[in-house]
């Protein structure tokens, strides 16, 4: 059994633009997400995306998007490929003018900034301490998704 | 010198086809590869900017002793007596002067940037233990990689053609570069011979590398207007603009500025590799294998036999050499246990072919890289002489990050390759062997023989970098455009 678990994990909180927060976080409760274009890259195996509630147990503030998911491999290798599915650029494009960090200004088409755009997220995935000193956990930590699919 | 203005006349190439018109502006290497057996690539220093825009003008204006060789057709038979070609790395750029508006977007091309030899594009691309950079030739070492500035290719027909071109070329780069004692005077020559096989069955001519594969079966055939639509095995062609830099929406990058400078250009991982012939013949003999089975583990290793079959479609014996169709168009298909190809066998790394068990969509045409390199030093005859031999030359792609790295990290070196398959280890030919981080077991080497995993010890790097560098290829309209732009008064600096 290796060391480390083929999976990695990230959980960015990236702030949003006061003016689309509540745009945003209806647009993630009414719309579901883009399955075609997570399978399509076949690294994926879990992604969540969401705005936090106003007023939510945990005191979170409100204007902050959660991206959480777990994936096999390296993030920014495999950064180009996720974007290139078109359902997948469509949707960050629309993410990205709502994200309160300059370095978010100038990303769309997020197609042709892929690098950018992993800086960005991996830039916020950073100030979370879980990624860096936190703990984990994995059940299969040998298994990427295309072992689960094709087993 | 004018600051530049965009050519207000500039039509912008169709991204996705290579159309006749775009053929004399692009180099010719790198829609096509030549059956040239003698070929020299110099490395050079611009030490004189002023004479670096002549030879630049000389080299496309028809003026000087040579010219850079176009993908223009040639007439049949009537090949030329030379091919040459042009690459300049970052600080090859930066040494013109070209204006302070051009751009080479940091986020599309840092690697490119930073040079083959700085540790950030080292790491990528597993040039670290015995190939890491401070190892590498003296000109192109990291030490002294900021002077590799211009990589010049000669391709001829005879060793005197090579003479003779030679002696023109250097007469028209002589006074480039740096004076005698000033750093950066030395030039790199390297020779590359590439091995020829006559097979007097095909009655067709075969490219050998030192290991004794037939090799240069595969390569990506890039979309023109007037190909026939793929046969049903055929793999599919590939877009133009993963090739030949052209502005449009599905690029993966924004086009180097001014367009005159970007479009139809590319780029160039150039590489160096040196390779340990008897380590791998001692390898294949251990255990006291025999002929038949010494061939069998050759075969497993690469994906193809020796005679260039893929083992997928003659997976016990070599066989008689299939057509060259045959050997090029054949998939993986269902195939989930890497029987009778191995996850790890070279060719399957280097291109997977949409295969199961790989990244998904795509891999048919994504992340690959055009070779235009072969065979140099003496053929191996079984006896250690002691001397280096190995396989030089380009590899190319628009994208250096998404093609090349991403094909020498996650195919060749990655530990989820194929889904991570406790089996599939790492490239066993061009794998970094035993210097990869967080990959277990890299010195053994899994097949499967009738139902039954077997497993072989004892593997080493067989392949070492000894140079390399990142270059610009630029289109012949691009090289006239430095020409009568370089020399900036507010020039151009590497942003990262």
């Amino acid at each position: 059994m290796s060391d480390t678990p083929v999976q990695n994990a990230l959980t960015a909180l990236l702030p949003i633009k006061k003016e689309y927060v509540d745009l945003l976080r209806g647009k993630f409760k009414t719309t579901p997400i883009n399955r075609d274009g997570l399978d399509a890259v076949g690294t994926v195996h879990f992604a969540r995306i969401f705005v936090f509630e106003p007023g939510n147990p945990s005191g979170v503030p409100s204007n902050l998007a959660a991206v959480i998911t777990t994936y096999d491999g390296d993030f920014r290798d495999y950064i180009q490929d996720f974007v290139n599915q078109p359902g997948v650029a469509a949707f960050f494009n629309d993410f990205l003018k709502a994200v309160d960090d300059k370095a978010a200004e100038g990303l769309d088409p997020v197609t042709k900034h892929a690098t950018a755009f992993a800086d960005l997220i991996m830039k916020y995935d950073a100030t979370n301490p879980a990624n860096t000193w936190g703990q984990w956990y994995s059940a299969y930590p040998e298994l990427t998704v295309q072992n689960i699919l094709h087993p | 010198m004018p600051e530049s203005t965009p050519d207000p006349n500039l039509k912008f190439a169709d991204p996705l086809k290579i159309h006749p018109e775009d053929l004399p502006d692009i180099q010719g290497n790198i829609l096509h590869g030549y059956n040239m057996p003698k070929v020299r690539h110099f490395v050079i220093t611009i030490g004189q900017v002023s004479a670096a825009l002549s030879f630049l003008d000389a080299l496309t204006s028809g003026s000087g002793l040579m010219s850079v060789t176009s993908a223009a057709r040639w007439p049949p038979g009537m090949k030329p007596e030379y091919a040459l070609h042009i690459g300049l790395t970052a600080k090859g750029l930066e040494a013109l002067k070209l204006p302070a508006t051009v751009n080479f977007d940091p986020g599309n091309f840092g690697s490119f940037l930073r040079g083959a030899a700085s540790a950030t594009v080292a790491q990528k691309v597993l040039d670290i233990g015995p190939n890491d950079p401070s190892n590498w030739l003296t000109k192109l070492n990291r030490d002294n990689a900021d002077l590799a500035h211009v990589l010049l290719s000669l391709y001829t027909f005879t060793p005197e053609a090579r003479r003779e071109f030679s002696v023109k070329l250097r007469a028209m780069f002589d006074p480039v570069i740096p004076p005698s004692g000033a750093p950066g005077h030395e030039v790199l020559e390297w020779d590359v011979d590439p091995i020829i096989q006559f097979d007097p069955v095909t009655m067709q001519k075969y490219r050998l590398i030192h290991f004794g594969y037939t090799d240069g079966i595969s390569e990506p055939i890039v979309d023109e207007v007037g190909l026939p639509c793929p046969r049903p095995q055929e793999l599919p062609y590939v877009p133009a603009w993963q090739f030949v830099l052209r502005q449009g929406e599905m690029t993966s990058y924004n086009l180097p500025n001014p367009p005159e400078l970007g479009q139809n250009g590319t780029f160039s991982a150039f590489r160096i590799l040196e390779q340990n012939v008897k380590a791998f013949e001692t390898f294949l003999k251990a255990d006291g294998r025999d002929e038949a089975a010494q061939e069998i583990l050759a075969s497993k290793l690469c994906g193809r036999w020796r005679n260039g079959n893929p083992v997928v479609l003659r997976p016990d014996t070599p066989g008689q050499r299939l057509s060259d169709n045959e050997m090029r168009d054949f998939d993986y298909g269902n195939d989930t246990v890497g029987q009778p190809c191995p996850f790890s066998a070279h060719t399957r790394r280097s291109y997977p072919r949409g295969g199961p068990l790989v990244v998904v969509v795509g891999d048919k045409i994504n992340h690959r890289i055009m070779r235009r390199a072969d065979a140099y030093g003496p053929v191996y005859t079984g006896v250690d002489d002691g001397k280096e031999r190995g396989l030089a030359g380009h590899f190319m792609c628009a994208n250096l990050t998404d093609q090349f790295e991403f094909l020498m990290k996650q195919w060749v070196n990655g530990a989820t390759f194929a889904g991570g398959k406790a089996l599939s280890g790492i490239d066993p030919l061009l794998g970094n062997v035993g210097d990869v981080p967080k990959v277990p077991n890299q010195d053994k080497f899994t097949y499967w023989e009738n139902g039954k995993a077997v497993t072989v010890n004892g593997l080493s790097n067989f392949v070492t970098t000894r140079g390399g560098l990142y270059l610009f290829l630029p289109s012949i309209t691009a090289i006239k455009w430095m020409a009568a732009n370089g020399g900036a008064a507010n020039a151009w600096k590497i942003p990262v």
